[in-house]
This record gives C-alpha cells, structure tokens and sequence, in this order.
C-alpha cells in the first residue's frame, strides 16, 4: 500500500488485543512478575528534611530484623555507581551531580539515605523504621519566588543564586516595537506544582542472567534509554542488560526518567548475584517521582485597537527541585514554555528571558504536555483579556491573530515550524460544535445565573509533537537519540512480528502499529504480531513521551513495512512469472494485478526466502525476509485543537461544575479514532485536575504536607463530564504516514480552556483569575473580595 | 505480639478454599497476589483511596488492601479472574472492550469489580449514578468516559440477556 | 501550625506556676506521656506516645524552658523525634495571671512545625489533634492542680 486513500485498517476504530488479558486480570505488571527463588526486596529510608547534612547512619537495630540481609548507605555504593548526571549541552547550564543514595547531604524530603535488602517486603518495610539517621538540619529554600533571593540558602554550591540555566531571545527591535504597541496588558499567571500520579507505582525486579549478565524488568517509558544509562553509571556494557518492559500501569512522562532506585537494583543484582526486586509505596510515589509545573509567567502583552497582537515580552521561571533528572534535564519545561507560548499565533515582536531554577523540592522532570499546558494557560488567558479590554469577542481575537493554511507552512520567530493545519476553520468549527454563539447571546453581564456564575473558556492551542533528533539537539538533549525503529520480520510460516523501539503504557501500541503494517505490508491484520519493550529484541530507539510515538513508530513501521512488501513483489514476481510492478500485496498474499487468479500466499514467498521446501530465490536476492528500519523524522510536527468550554462556579461554596465539553482536535492522519479520543479523554481529565484540584504543596520548610491520595486530589467519574470531540485531519506533510502525535493534546487544550471559563465566569464582579489551581476557597475568596454587601444579596436570590 | 508470628488463615476465593500459613498483618490483597498467586487484584497506594484493589467480600465490593486476611477468614471472596469463562468475556468485560474503556488496564479489574456489583444491585441506572458509583474507583488514562458508556452498554445487554 | 489558648484554673497563681513546674505532675497530665527527666536545670527529656490519624509513634524530645519569670511564665522550646513518623518542634509561651486570689487564668501560645510522614499523610490532622492533645493536658492539670486548692479550702495549706 502506498497511498493514504486504500487503508484498510488505519482509520478504523479497532478494538484492542491488549484487552482480552487485562481485563482477565492477567496483564503482568513488575509487582506481578514471579520472583525467581531468593529474591531480595528492598525498601528505602527516606530523609524528612529539606535540607540537611548527614551526621551518621546507625543501621544496627535495622540489621537484627529477621530477614533482615543488608542494610547499605551512600558510602557503600559510592563505588558501585557513578553519580547521576544528565547529558546537556546548553549555554549557562550548570550540570547536578546526583548520588543514588545521599552522601553528605540531603536536598529535598524523599531523598533516599540508606535502602534495606531483606528476604520479603514485610520485614523491609520493618526494618527502615529501625534505621536512625542523625541530621544537622540546614536552612532551606522552597518556593521559585525565593530561589534568586541574595539570602537564599545555595541547594548546590556551584549553582550561583539557585539558577540552573537562563536563557534570553528577542526579535529586532524588541524593544522599541513593545514601546509603539498602542495597548499593553501586564499580567502574573502562576501555575502550581503538579504531580503525574500514574495508578501503578514504579518498580523493578532485576534479575540475573547467563554469564555475567542482567536482565531489568522496569516499569519505564524509555527502555534503551534505561539500558544506556544503566551501562555507563554502572560500568557495565550494553549488550550484558537487557531490559523488559512489563506492562506500565500509566506513565504520562514520569516513568520516562532513569531513577536511583533502579540504579541501586541493578547494581546490587550484578554485585550479588541475586534477584533484587523494588516497588514504591504510594507516598513514595509522590515524593520522589519526578514533579511537574510549579511556573511563573510574567507577561506583557502588547495589541491594536483591533486586538493584532503587536509584541509580547515575557520573563518565565521554572522550579526544577534539587537535582537535574536523568536524560532530560531540568530544563525541558523551561525553554519549552518560552519556546511554545507563540502557539497558533503570527506574534512578530517577541522577548524572553527565561530561568530555570533549583530549589529544596522534589526534583521536576516531564509530566505530559511539559510546559504547554502552563504557557497557553498565559497566552490564552491574555488572548481573553484583550478581548475584554477591547470589547471584542476573545474567539474574534483568536481568529484576528492566527497564523492560516495560506501562511503554511510557516516558521515564527524562534525558527519554529508548523507544517500544516487549519486554525481558523479549527476555531469556527469549534465555535459551531459548541453553541458558542448562543452561549455568549444568553450570557448576563454579571454572568450570575441561579446561584452561579456561569462562563465559557475558549483555548486554542497547537502541540510539538514526533520530535526527533534535531527536535531535541536544539533543547541542548545530546544523549536523547531522536530515531526510533522496527524491524519487520515475516517468519517462515508467513506471519508477521513487528519489533518496535517504543513502550506503551496504555496507548495500545499493539493494535495500532499492527493496524500501520498491516496496511502497509498488505497483510491481513490477524497475523501480525507487535512485540515492543525488550531491548533484547527490539532495536535501538527513544522511547514513548512527548506525543511521539505515532509519528517515529509509525515512521519505522512504514518503512520498514515498505522494504519487507518490495523483497516479497521481488520473489513473487519470480514464481509467478510476472513484472515486480503489477504485483499487490493483499490479504497475506502476493496477487498478480490483472489476474488475480495468480497469486502465492507470504507463505510461500517465505519458505523461498528462508530456503524450505524447493524454490530457488531469485537471482540476486539475498535470504531473509525482514527489514529493520531507523526513522527520525526531519522536524517536529504541529498538531493542534480548540477546546470550548462551560462551567458553572458556585457562589456560596466556590465549587466549579462544568456543564458542556467541546474539543476539535487535529492530530493529522488518525490512525485508531477510538484511542486517539480515549488518549484526549485522558488529557483532559487530567487537565481538569490541574486547574480545579490537583498541587504538590510544600510548607515553608519544604515538608511536602500532601503525600497521599487523600490529599493530593484527582479528578475522579464526576468531575470529568462527557467530551463532545469532532475530528479534522491535517495530515503533515513532512513524516512518513502523514500522522502527528497526540498524546498530550487533551491536557494541554484543557488546561487554559477550563481555567478561561472559570475567568469567564468571574469577569462579570471583576475577579481576576490569573492561577492554577483555582480550588473552591481561592474562588470562594475571589468572590467574596470581589462582591460587596448588595452582591451578596443578589447571589441569594438568584440563588433561588 | 511478636510481628513475626504466622498463623493458619484460610478463606475461599473464587469459590475454592486456601489455606496459608501467613502473618496476622499479611494484606488480603498480599494473600490473593503472593499466598495464592491470583495478580489482577492491584495495589495502588494502599490506604484505601484509588480502589484499585476492589474485590468483592460476601458479594460486597472492598478495599481489600484495607482488610488483613485474618480478618476475613471465612468470607466469600471474590476476585475479577472470576468474572470472565476460558470461553468468554463476562459482559461487562465485554462492553469495556468495545467501548474502549481502558488503557493500561492497572485500574480495570478493580473498576469491574465495583461495576459489577453495582449492576447487580442496580440493573437499570441513569449515567449520573453510574457516575456516582465509580467515584471511589480512580483512573488516570481513560478520563472515565468509556467506562461510563462500558457499564451503561452492560446494564442494557445484561437486562436483555434476563429477559 | 500556630495555637492560642487560655484555660481557667481553680488554683491560685503560686500553685499552678509550682505545678507546672513539676515533673510526676507534668508526667500525669500529658496524654500518653511515657517520662520524664530532668537531664539538666531548665531541660527536661520526654517519651511521649502520640497517634494522629494512622500514625502512632513514640516520640522522644527535649524540652528546653527558658525566659523564666516565677511565678509568671516562662517560654519553652520543643523536638521530639518520632522515628520513622517524623518529628516535631517548635515553641510555646505559657503565661499566669491571677484572676483572683483563687483562680488562675493560663495562657499559651504554640507554634510547632512537623516533618517527615507526619507532615507527608498527617497534615491535615495535626491542629485538631494539638488542640485534643493540649485540651486533654489541660483537663487533668486543671483536675490535679484544682483539686489540691479545693481540698485546702477546708484547711489551710502548709507551706511548701
């Protein structure tokens, strides 16, 4: 198949195969892979300060639990694996060196100090509380406002006023051009620190293999990246580990970090010759996986008296926590907001300066969307308040401001290029879909309708996706490879197993990518099989995050499916006597075009290309019937969507409902709508939560006081309503198969959307929303500030 | 008492009896995943809030990483690997198949778990009280809307199928 | 977490200010107190058994008084370690004043901060469990101190 119009299986909502064994209850997660005989378990200590200096470690009360075997601290395994580093190349950044286990000091509440190795979880578990650590406790430095303070405490020595990384850019002229601007909104949007909260904890079980080597099973996104970082912190080569991913329970990006736990397990595994098995708790879970969020945007926007944006000037700080995380770094979020707020608009006159810096918190790393949600949370929420300033309706300024299909493809200023898409039909259609009209008709000044206020938040938003290697050399990634790969094989029997670089975590890689070589390949879809996740038979790649894997999967797949089709139109066309050209793979066959009564079935071509039976392989033909292919693809790919949204806040308790749902989303070519619509639902239930819920929260000592599901709050079956999503597809032209990503497009067109509603809905007594989370108290208090004592009687009437 | 001390604790799960020499502070949800090796059972943060871990205990939907074993010795346990035949998907599996309400699955079995209980009890309900009984069960990849369809799609097969 | 409270008590200022200064007294009215010892004249070392929410946990600290002003208050400075539970400290000033010559009003003000799993599940509990802890502190002082004063209404006190 060459052209996008005959797909068979791309495009159709094929129900799952990873179904029928999860819902049996018989998917194997780590904590459920059978532990080889003497299995260690570990459990880790973990500091209760901030920041503090490790006086001593007294683990010989924790030593006499029985099954007690070990008892280790960050001495001991100082020789065993070298500190964390993450590879980045970027002028200003100051690299962190991180211990698996804190030697001298400790830099943030969770950091592990001493790990147990016992016979079973249970007695572990016993002999942590045993290990008695004497701290001598430092002053620490929690909130970004005070990472730059002069008296800040340093979290690491190096690292001048706390700051990682800090960059700047500016267009011709900035300057003046901001300073002509007719109009100027100054605003400070402050995002929250967020958690990803995946169901499944993280975990491992490393266990030993033939010879001197390992085989890691991890609850990761990024397998060859796990695999690389386990070779050279530990000193050991590549081809000894082999990784295998079970299946992940949810990732969302907090499983594609390389962490110590997993560090220690290996190298204890490899040390000892023994199974070392690892699996957090749910309040380690919180505590040490990597955090997300936790921004200030402070923006000046300047427009016409038609709302043409004329200039934006913008200073960004991010909150990376204590350490750097492995391979991305501290600072994806922080070019990532800076780079991404221009979004779907022709915004000639930028500036930036943007920080990156490091506190004594969690340590931050990519939770999906990475700094989109939280920059077109600024943009979107300026873009409405230029349409109130001016009158004008916030949907008619999007439309004013928008880049069109006859700019396309087009490049803004940071050199950032979007390759195709429809913004303005995106935002009618939305407009359309969604009632949006007659919504703002209806609409009463004050917004006030029985007992709340009612709004409707627009947010239009366009997503990097399919980043390959220039996509992340220019983020300063230098060891985040880019490629990903398949190798297509068909086995002598004439069925089809596809070996693919990526890692699901619930994205049901193995019907769609059986649904791309399929098609491709001509196969019937019931004889392929998708094997991913084991870097023991799966080539080299980048891993699945940042809403890549359709395209550089797809990509591989494609190609790959491509080779493999032509060697088999090679060897058909030899026994069927034919020309190359006027043979079709279909069906699992190889058919003579204009007689398909001629046809030999992949298997018969396969038992020629593996020598079994009699046939002779054609002349020049080589054995074999596989292909392995590498695809990165040559730009980042631009998917976009408007999401319309209603919401109601009460006015006596604050609590926010939302009433109506409207997404259009473009993620290109569509491969599976079901998942792709289950992959937005996702995104925007977790968008909801970060605007009405969910925050990491710190105390002024850096105690984080939320560590449990009891008070890190999640959207749960009421608070996500039903999503009304319509469909446009632009394909891009610059990947192969036309697709673009979309897995964090639901949250990062959320976001902004739900908290412009809720802004929406509160214009009316003149609050200002200008952060998230906006939970029932902060609005409650909003309100009250805003309503005076006549407000309130009104709010209780109409209440009725 | 001495935290190692072990003890017979015996239950029936699934309709079969176990008896386990274990500790009196063994989880339930650690005896049907380690005593007896039945994994679809998943602990997710173990105070009780995610609800991953939904079994049921005398036909009523629990927290099973909230009860010791020992404490329900005697009980009726049963867990989603009851649900389905090697032939056939029970219909409420069924119906999350199709209607795609899942993604990485940890969650599913304990969301069956409740559903079906909730379907049992409640054979014809309004989307807003499926809404209702889900609300202790949470899911990070779905969003909930599938599932929502899923049990709205089952109760009306599993009405027909009575009728 | 910050806490301002004032009790009455049915003691006169001199005999609550010597109670409050007593060890066993100190030892019998604090909830779950396990000892008490002076390890030092203004230093007292404590074990403490105390539960908020899931947490139980046995805390042992040091409480440092200083400030003293007899009978009229002192300022005393806490931090117990709880093991794996995490740990507490913070500050109290305790003051007297004669309401009359038989009853005494009590005035504290604490500020105490927590760490580690307290802190991390036990947040939200930790005022509402400091105000039942000092409320059930208070209740058997004011018992303990007043019941002496009512016993010596009938006879007079010997000097102490």
């Amino acid at each position: 198949m060459t052209s996008h119009e005959s797909s068979k299986f791309i495009g159709r909502s094929m129900a799952r195969r990873e179904d029928r064994y999860l819902l049996r209850g018989q998917g194997q997660y780590v904590d459920d892979i059978a532990e080889p005989a003497g299995t260690l378990h570990l459990a880790f200590v973990m500091s209760p300060h901030a920041h503090a200096r490790i006086v001593s470690i007294d683990t010989s009360e924790a030593l006499r639990v029985p099954g007690v075997v070990a008892v280790l601290t960050g001495e001991d395994f100082a020789s065993l694996v070298a500190p964390i580093r993450a590879d980045i190349e970027m002028p200003t950044y100051k690299h962190t060196d991180r211990d698996v286990l804190a030697r001298e000091k400790v830099r943030f509440v969770g950091e592990q100090v001493a790990v147990v190795l016992a016979e079973n979880k249970y007695a572990a578990q016993d002999a942590i509380e045993l290990v008695y650590v004497d701290y001598d406790i430092l002053p620490a430095v929690v909130a970004l406002e005070d990472a730059r303070r002069p008296d800040a405490p340093l979290v690491h020595d190096h690292i001048d006023n706390n700051i990682i990384f800090q960059g700047e850019f500016s267009t011709p002229d900035f300057a003046e051009k901001h300073a002509g601007s007719k109009f100027v909104i100054r605003e400070k949007i402050r995002h929250g620190r967020l958690a990803g909260v995946p169901m499944e904890p993280r975990g491992c079980l490393a266990v030993p293999d033939r010879g001197d080597s390992l085989v890691f099973y991890t609850a990761t996104q990024i397998p060859h990246i796990v695999r690389t970082g386990l070779a050279t912190h530990l000193g050991l080569e590549e081809s000894c580990i082999r990784v295998v991913v079970p299946e992940v329970g949810g990732g969302f990006g907090t499983k594609a970090q390389l962490y110590p736990e997993e560090l220690i397990a290996a190298a204890l595994c490899m040390k000892h010759r023994r199974p070392i098995k690892w699996v957090q708790d749910r309040r380690e879970e919180l505590l040490t996986n990597i955090h997300a969020r936790d921004h200030l945007y402070d923006l000046e926007i300047g427009f016409d008296a038609n709302g043409i944006v004329t200039s934006l000037k913008l200073e960004f700080a991010t909150n990376a926590g204590a350490y750097s995380s492995y391979p991305f770094g501290a600072t994806l979020e922080t070019t990532g907001g800076a780079r991404m707020i221009i979004g779907p608009y022709k915004i000639q006159n930028y500036a930036y300066k943007n920080y990156c810096l490091t506190t004594h918190t969690g340590p931050a790393g990519v939770y999906r969307g990475v700094a989109q949600p939280s920059c077109f949370l600024a943009i979107e929420a300026l873009m409405d308040r230029i349409g109130r300033k001016l009158g004008i309706d916030p949907l008619e300024v999007r439309l004013r401001n928008v880049v069109t299909p006859s700019d396309m493809p087009w490049t803004n200023v940071l050199g950032v290029r979007y390759d195709t898409g429809d913004y303005p039909a995106c935002l009618k259609r939305a407009r359309e879909v969604s009632g949006y009209d007659n919504f703002r008709r209806a609409q009463r000044a004050d917004r006030l309708e029985t007992g709340k206020y009612r709004g409707i938040g627009i947010s239009n938003m366009t997503e990097i996706t399919g980043t390959g290697a220039p996509g992340w050399r220019v983020r300063g990634l230098r060891s985040v490879s880019g490629v990903d790969s398949a190798t297509l094989r068909i086995d002598p029997t004439g069925k089809v197993t596809v070996y693919v670089s990526h890692a699901s975590a619930g994205q049901g890689h193995l019907t769609t990518f059986a649904q791309i070589a399929a098609d491709y390949l001509g196969a019937r879809i019931e004889d392929v099989r998708v094997i991913e996740g084991d870097t023991g038979s799966t080539p080299f790649g980048t891993g699945t995050f940042a809403s890549r894997s359709a395209v550089t999967g797809g990509g591989a797949v494609i190609c790959a499916a491509q080779k493999v089709g032509d060697k088999i139109r090679r060897i058909a066309a030899d026994m069927l006597q034919a020309d190359a050209q006027d043979i079709s793979l279909c069906e699992g066959k190889a058919v003579v075009a204009h007689d398909p009564g001629r046809f030999a079935s992949f298997q018969d071509v396969a038992e020629i290309a593996y020598s079994i039976g009699n046939g002779v392989l054609p002349e020049g033909e080589e054995f074999g019937l596989e292909a392995s292919e590498f695809y990165d693809p040559p730009v980042v790919t631009v998917a976009n969507a408007v999401h319309i949204v209603e919401v109601a806040v009460d006015a006596r308790d604050g609590r926010v409902s939302i009433e109506n749902y409207c997404i259009v989303h473009d993620c290109g070519r569509v491969i599976n709508p079901m998942i792709v619509d289950g992959q937005i639902h996702g995104g925007v239930a977790q968008g909801i939560g970060e605007v009405l819920m969910e925050e990491m929260v710190y105390d002024e000592n850096g105690q984080l006081v939320n560590a449990s599901l009891l008070d890190y709050l999640l959207p749960t079956a009421m608070d996500v309503p039903n999503l009304q999503i319509h469909h446009m597809e632009s394909p891009t032209i610059d990947t192969t198969g036309g697709f673009k990503g979309v897995g964090e497009g639901g949250v990062i067109g959320a976001v902004p959307a739900v908290a412009n509603a809720i802004a929406d809905a509160l214009s009316g007594i003149g609050a200002n929303v200008n952060s998230v989370p906006l939970r029932p108290a902060h609005l409650l208090s909003l309100i009250r500030n805003a309503v005076r004592e006549e407000g309130r009687a009104a709010i209780e009437e109409s209440a009725y | 008492m001495d935290s190692t001390e072990v003890m017979d604790v015996e239950l029936t799960v699934n309709g079969k009896r176990y008896k386990r020499r274990v500790e009196p502070r063994l989880l339930l949800a650690d005896y049907l995943r380690h005593e007896i090796g039945l994994k679809g059972t998943h602990i997710g943060c173990a105070h009780g809030v995610c609800g991953a871990c939904t079994v049921q205990i005398n036909g009523e939907s629990a927290r099973s990483c909230l009860h010791f074993a020992v404490d329900v010795q005697g009980c009726e346990i049963r867990t989603v690997e009851d649900m389905a035949t090697p032939e056939a998907l029970h219909p409420i599996q069924q119906a999350f198949h199709e209607c795609h309400a899942l993604q990485c699955g940890f969650c599913t079995p304990g969301i069956l778990m409740t559903a079906e209980e909730f379907l049992r009890t409640n054979p014809d309900p309004s989307e807003e009280e499926i809404r209702t009984a889900l609300s202790n069960n949470l899911c990070r990849c779905t969003g909930y809307v599938n599932i929502v369809k899923a049990i709205s799609v089952a109760a009306t097969r599993l009405q027909q199928h009575k009728n | 977490m910050e806490l301002k409270r004032e009790h009455t008590i049915q003691a006169d200022q001199s005999s609550v200010w010597l109670a409050l200064n007593d060890d066993e007294v100190l030892k019998a009215c604090i909830p779950g107190c396990e000892s008490i010892e002076r390890t030092g004249e203004n230093v007292l070392r404590a074990t403490v058994r105390i539960k908020v929410g899931p947490i139980g946990a046995r805390f042992s600290g040091v409480v440092t008084l200083s400030d003293i002003d007899a009978p009229n208050g002192y300022r005393l400075t806490f931090e117990g370690q709880g093991g794996a539970a995490g740990f507490a400290k913070g500050e109290a000033r305790v003051d007297l004043r004669a309401e009359d010559a038989e009853v005494t009003v009590l005035m504290y003000e604490t500020r105490a901060q927590v760490g580690g799993k307290l802190a991390q599940i036990g947040s939200r509990l930790i005022e509402s469990v400091a105000v039942k802890i000092s409320g059930e502190f208070f209740e058997s002082f004011s018992k303990l101190v007043g019941k002496e004063c009512v016993s010596d209404v009938s006879e007079p006190r010997a000097a102490s």
